[in-house]
């Protein structure tokens, strides 16, 4: 059971302004465990600590007290260097924002976090016209993102998430800023990856329904998980490719 | 990955054009300046080494002087005045022909000058001439139409003359009708009769001519000629010298000469002389004036570079806020620090490269161009082009760093909340 782990998350506190007089602490032991190919989902509301949750789970900061481990690495022990080794191999990023680099086209931005990796031109350049084609975005490779839409900006986000083939794919809050059409498109990819690929994903979401949709909704509120249950909608769904 | 990365530099400077543009600027402006300061420079300098040289200014002269200079200096002995030169004391054929003989291996030629001493003019209206003369050796005339002196010309002291350009066209019309032609010039009143044998031009210093103010009112005969015209009113004889010049063979050790020449010079001819001796002494024209001149302007010039640089990183600064996003978004994506500090060094590494590279080219052609207009000859200093880039290069680290560890410093989740 232990080497099926992708996150193990161990009694995590997180505190802002320590030994200070306005000292606070955001996350009151949290304990999480994903499994590899699981696609689950933490529900909360603002003020629920779910930013820095999700914060500390994409090695973007460190926990005040506790342990996490991403795939076998303890992430607490790694020093900056290490973390943003951590975070171009091991974790795919998705934004709500999209956060793609702007003036460089579809394929430099899938393209980005495989130069950081260090690959050769060539096989960087291979690897993001696959995934830009497994996203359906093969004929906008060389468009910039502002002439891309809100979903075509999205999927190009998924693509680059996936350049390293990281241990897990963390999305926040992905069809915050789409309408429901298009934010529908976005969640049946992600299903699609999870399917067909087996792609851990942790969906970071306000939205119930959005959540239930995944195999395993954990609630988060005040900085403790509440409440951990089966997505109600996962099984009720085709596993068809749906529309893209 | 610094390829790669030097390939994003300019990707990213493509595609802010303008903003690139204007951070390179400064840049552009210092070193087009410095170096378009140092070519004009270096050109003028050239021109005056042109000039001279057609001034038949050799190297080395040989000069008469009193024994003893340093203690005329001396206040006691100011009452102690030297007696006056006597024909003997001066230099003549005879010592010339023995010093050629002497120094054939490194003595190229000795030239000699001498002024006419009165009045002279030319024309109905009496245009003030000046009359000069010069030895074979000394003649380094720009002849634009006919030719200088012939050879028995100069032994037989032909009344021959070469006149300026304008001279000619003034008197005939044109150079090719004053050559051949006669000229009456007035010697103190009597008119004297001599034939134009060539028509000089503006020698090779362009400008510079003209600021030393070459004379077109001058007019050249052989020195013989002048020396008989002379006759009554030097008080020397006929072939009698205060001085002469020496230009040198190539490879000659200047001062060695001038030391070896002054001992053979005073022990064979002035040993026994009480009051006067030769002095040879390299005649070192002295240009460092206009070096420093060159350097002081360009060195203010650079000033402009200094302004430049803190433009860059004024630009970089507001830059990396501009991609504060960009920035929490490539560190989210796994950049270290050092990456990131990387990128935006290279950047303005580029930019200052490209300025300086921009600057570089117009400082040449409009230093070339200048150079034309002034009538010298220009030559590109190659040491300010080399220089100028490592300078540039210099100013893109030093300047960009700072911008650069800002970036690299940006907390990733501060920056990827940042609007």
């Amino acid at each position: 059971m232990n080497g099926n782990r992708v996150i193990e998350l161990n009694k995590i506190y997180k505190r802002f302004y320590e030994g200070k007089p306005n000292e606070l602490e955001i996350l009151h032991g949290i304990d999480l465990t994903v499994n590899k190919g699981e696609f689950i989902s933490i529900v909360g509301a603002s003020g629920s600590g779910k930013s820095t949750l999700m914060n500390i789970i994409g090695a973007l900061d460190r926990p005040s007290d506790g342990s996490y481990i991403l795939d076998g690495v303890d992430v607490c022990a790694a020093e900056d260097n290490e973390l943003s080794h951590i975070r171009n191999r091991q974790i795919g990023f998705v934004f709500q924002t999209y956060n793609l680099i702007p003036r460089n086209s579809a394929l430099k931005n899938v393209e980005l976090p495989m130069m950081y990796a260090r690959l050769r031109k060539s096989e960087r350049k291979r690897k993001a016209e696959e995934l830009l084609e497994m996203v359906g975005m093969a004929d906008r490779m060389t468009h910039n993102p502002d002439e891309l839409s809100g979903g075509q900006k999205q999927r190009v986000a998924i693509a680059r998430a996936l350049a390293n083939d990281p241990s897990i794919i963390l999305a926040d809050e992905p069809t915050g800023a789409l309408d429901s059409k298009t934010g529908r498109m976005i969640m049946d990819l992600f299903h699609k990856l999870h399917e067909e690929r087996g792609i851990t994903i942790i969906l970071i979401t306000h939205s119930p329904e959005l959540a239930e949709e995944t195999e395993r909704v954990l609630t988060l509120m005040d900085g403790q998980i509440i409440g951990e249950a089966r997505g109600k909608s996962y099984d009720l769904r085709e596993h068809s490719t749906g529309t893209l | 990955m610094i390829l790669e990365n030097i390939l994003q530099a300019l990707f990213e400077i493509k595609a802010n054009k303008m903003r690139s543009f204007l951070t390179m600027l400064g840049i552009v402006i210092g070193i087009s300046s410095v170096i378009m300061i140092m070519t004009i420079g270096d050109s003028i300098n050239n021109s005056v080494n042109d000039l001279l040289k057609s001034y038949g200014m050799s190297p080395a002269v040989a000069i008469v002087i009193q024994k003893d200079m340093a203690n005329l200096e001396d206040s006691d002995n100011r009452d102690e005045y030297a007696r006056p030169r006597r024909n003997t004391d001066l230099m003549d054929e005879e010592l010339f022909k023995d010093v050629q003989e002497n120094f054939s291996d490194r003595i190229d030629g000795i030239v000699l000058s001498d002024y006419y001493d009165g009045m002279a003019s030319v024309g109905s209206k009496g245009d003030d001439v000046s009359i000069e003369g010069f030895n074979a050796q000394g003649d380094t005339k720009n002849i634009v139409n006919g030719r200088s002196f012939t050879a028995s010309e100069y032994k037989d002291a032909k009344k021959v003359v070469l006149i300026s350009q304008q001279l000619a066209n003034k008197m005939f019309g044109s150079a090719e009708e004053a050559v051949g032609s006669p000229l009456d010039i007035n010697l103190g009143n009597k008119p004297v009769t001599f034939v134009v044998v060539g028509v000089y031009g503006k020698s090779a210093g362009g400008v510079m001519s003209a600021l030393v103010g070459e004379d077109n009112r001058s007019v050249y005969m052989p020195l013989k000629t002048v020396e008989e015209l002379n006759l009554s009113g030097s008080p020397y004889d006929v072939g009698r010298y205060n001085y002469f010049m020496i230009n040198i063979k190539p490879g000659t050790d200047l001062d060695a000469m001038c030391s070896d020449l002054s001992t053979f010079i005073n022990a064979k001819y002035y040993a026994n002389n009480d009051t006067y001796k030769v002095s040879v002494e390299p005649t070192d024209i002295d240009l460092s004036a206009l070096t420093y001149i060159k350097l002081g302007i360009a060195a203010i010039a650079a000033i402009s570079l200094l302004v430049g640089g803190i433009n860059i990183m004024n630009i970089m600064i507001v830059s990396v806020t501009e991609r504060t996003r960009e920035i929490g978004t490539r560190k989210a994506l796994g950049a270290t620090p050092g990456e990131i500090r990387m990128q935006f060094l290279l950047e303005s590494l580029v930019i200052c490269l490209i300025g300086s590279f921009i600057g570089i080219g117009l400082g040449i052609a409009g230093g070339l161009g200048a150079s034309s207009l002034m009538g010298v000859r220009a030559t590109p200093s190659v040491t300010a082009i080399v220089v100028s880039v490592v300078f540039s290069m210099a100013f893109g680290l030093f300047f960009g760093y700072y911008p650069a560890k800002k970036a690299s410093r940006l907390d990733p989740i501060e920056a990827l909340r940042y609007e």
